[in-house]
């Protein structure tokens, strides 16, 4: 095989390999650094097992919507989309007040946004932002902050008009993951 | 010949020199001895030594274990790379992470490159780019960490090896093309159970994307790989498919079928010779499996499979091998009746394949009464195979062969003895005569080829 010919399909081997890694985190890059700041409330987690693997598993108010509420809240099935609408409370933390199980509203209420998720099954909605990758070396010191009850944990997230979110920060214990 | 008889007309395979290294270095030692012995002379020796390339021994090995060492460096440096994925660094901020990534990637290509084709430091070269390779996969988990990317994690090693695959088609690498095998094949894993329908496209991906590549590279490691993994995945997806045992076997017996028929009836001389003997073994292998697996009765009474698809494509993909493999032997078929071949050692293994798929097709999803028939047959099978074995270690005089087949049967002779309810004094016996059985098999077997030797003059 001739050395321009070799030199061509090597070169179009580099170019696709980045281009799968420039077109992993795309959405999510693009999400980061366009999107609208917004701190949500991060639910407590069970002390003995809050950690898998390097990451943390994060649950938030909008996670169970079924819990402590009544039958009128339909069940959809599990992998179908859903919409969370939240708006900011008087702590700056934004909290649901509403979902869209048939796409996202035509109008939304002033001052709220749009959080696009999944219906995981076992009356569990992921919106993409349920694990946080921590450095070994500060996973305890994550683990200690979540758990301190005085000072609520809340995740730092940006979202994109459309609903897509990307998880940026944890804050818990009076520190920033 | 002194006795006036005519000397044995050689079979093909027999007047090609014997280029294997250990005979070659044998000979090396052994041609001075001679020499100075008187039973050669100078020239005769010079000769030989040409004829068996022994000059060129020193260069083979030192390259052989330049590549080895390379290979391993190679290896190293990527591991280096990949324990990046969990340590995790935060102290710098994404972009300068992102920055990084992109140029140890780029680096580590960049740099074998140059080494290969500026340099001519091909080996170390190469090693470099599969070192980048590596790399590669592991800048795909660290993007999925630095931006808290949440998906299945499997669809990472789908990502690693579609980039794999690609450089190892472009720079001809055999160790980029393992590297793609196994990162595809642990996607296959992940993916068996999500997305059984995309599961089913494995094996041909693998076939139609890694066995060119083997050729043209001339690696029997990356073709046997490509092989086996393809046959497992049709085997596994076929299972988890139809949530039954017994489209598996079915897909193991098909696959290894393919995969002996493949290696029948190579011309001399071609690129396929090479591959040809790899390509019989793994499938006489795959057949054996799954006619000792069958030969349990337990196997033919397992309950009706759990998920009936209307349209069973599981079934379709099992179709898409069997008519490989009887395009592959019939295409075998007529090489082989010119140079006067196919006999035992040929209709053997359809034979068994036959025995295995016909009762396996006929009794899917059970049953009672004709369980025992199915595993007779199975029996048959294997016993058929055990033979070929015998037959081949025979034919060719190879004794990893002929020990093969022996210990098979001795295994399935035990196996009745173990699986059914018999008298202790029985099995000890069974166990006697088959000690005594693989004795006298291996005394008669030394004596046979040392009568071939004697016969060769």
């Amino acid at each position: 095989m001739g050395r321009r010919r070799t030199l061509l399909l090597f070169a179009a081997a580099v170019a696709l390999q980045v281009a799968i890694l420039v077109g992993v985190p795309a959405r999510k890059a693009f999400v980061r650094w366009t999107g609208k700041t917004i701190y949500l409330p991060v639910q407590p987690v069970d002390p003995y097992s809050l950690m898998s693997g390097y990451y943390a598993l994060l649950r938030y108010d909008m996670t169970n919507p079924w819990k402590g509420r009544d039958a009128a809240i339909p069940e959809s099935r599990t992998g179908s989309r859903v919409y969370a609408i939240l708006e900011a409370g008087p702590d700056h933390l934004w909290r649901p007040v509403g979902y869209s199980w048939d796409g996202p509203p035509a109008t939304l209420p002033a001052g709220s946004i749009l959080l696009k998720g999944h219906h995981e099954g076992w009356q569990h909605l992921e919106f993409g932002i349920e694990e946080f990758f921590i450095p070994e070396a500060r996973r305890e010191e994550l683990d200690r902050a979540l758990r301190e009850a005085d000072k609520p944990a809340y995740a730092e997230v940006r979202v994109s008009p459309a609903g897509e979110a990307a998880l940026v920060h944890i804050h818990a214990g009076g520190r920033t993951f | 010949m002194g006795d006036g008889s005519t000397p044995p007309v050689l079979e093909e395979s027999a007047r090609r020199p014997n280029l294997s290294p250990k005979f070659r270095g044998l000979l090396k030692r052994e041609l001075p001895l001679w020499v100075e012995e008187g039973y050669i002379a100078r020239d005769g020796a010079e000769r030989l030594a040409e004829r068996y390339q022994i000059g060129s021994l020193g260069r083979e090995s030192s390259r052989l274990l330049a590549t080895f060492i390379f290979a391993i460096g190679g290896l190293l440096v990527g591991g280096g790379a990949l324990a990046f994925v969990a340590a995790h660094w935060e102290a710098i901020t994404p972009p300068v992470q992102v920055g990084m990534l992109f140029a140890a990637l780029l680096g580590f290509h960049g740099a074998g490159w140059f080494l290969w084709q500026e340099r001519a430091m091909e080996r170390l070269g190469r090693s470099l780019i599969f070192a980048g390779c590596l790399v590669f996969g592991a800048n795909i988990g660290l993007m999925a960490q630095i931006f808290h990317i949440r998906s299945e994690w499997y669809h990472g090693f789908l990502a690693w090896s579609v980039g794999a695959l690609v450089m190892a088609w472009a720079v001809r690498s055999p160790l980029a093309g393992l590297l793609a095998l196994a990162t595809s094949f642990t996607w296959f894993t992940g993916v068996m159970e999500e997305g059984p329908l995309l599961a089913q496209l494995f094996a041909p991906a693998c076939i139609l994307s890694l066995v060119p590549l083997a050729l043209l590279t001339r690696s029997r490691a990356l073709y046997a790989l490509a092989g086996l993994c393809a046959a497992l995945a049709v085997t596994f997806a076929a299972g988890e498919a139809s949530d039954s045992a017994q489209p598996a076997l079915l897909g193991l017996v098909l696959t290894g079928f393919a995969l002996w028929a493949a290696g029948l009836g190579e011309t001399p001389g071609s690129r396929w010779e090479r591959f040809a003997p790899t390509s019989r073994i793994s499938g006489a292998v795959l057949l054996s499996a799954a006619a000792y697996l069958w030969s349990f009765l337990d196997f033919w009474d397992e309950p009706h499979f759990g998920h009936v698809q209307k349209v069973p494509y599981w079934a379709a993909s099992l179709l898409a091998v069997a008519l490989l493999g009887g395009y592959l032997l019939l295409r075998s078929l007529d090489a082989l009746r010119r140079d006067g071949k196919p006999g035992f050692l040929t209709w053997g293994p359809v034979g068994a394949a036959l025995l295995l798929l016909v009762p396996g097709t006929l009794l899917l999803g059970g049953s009672d009464r004709w369980g025992a028939l199915g595993a007779a047959a199975s029996n048959v099978a294997c016993l058929a195979l055990g033979a070929v074995a015998l037959g081949s270690g025979l034919a060719s005089e190879r004794r990893s062969h002929f020990w093969l087949g022996t210990l098979f049967l001795v295994l399935l002779v035990l196996s009745r003895f173990l699986e059914y309810e018999t008298d202790l004094l029985l099995k000890s016996v069974a166990f006697m005569a088959c000690g005594v059985a693989v004795l006298v098999a291996g005394v008669q077997y030394e004596r046979y080829l040392k009568r071939k030797v004697a016969a060769r003059g």
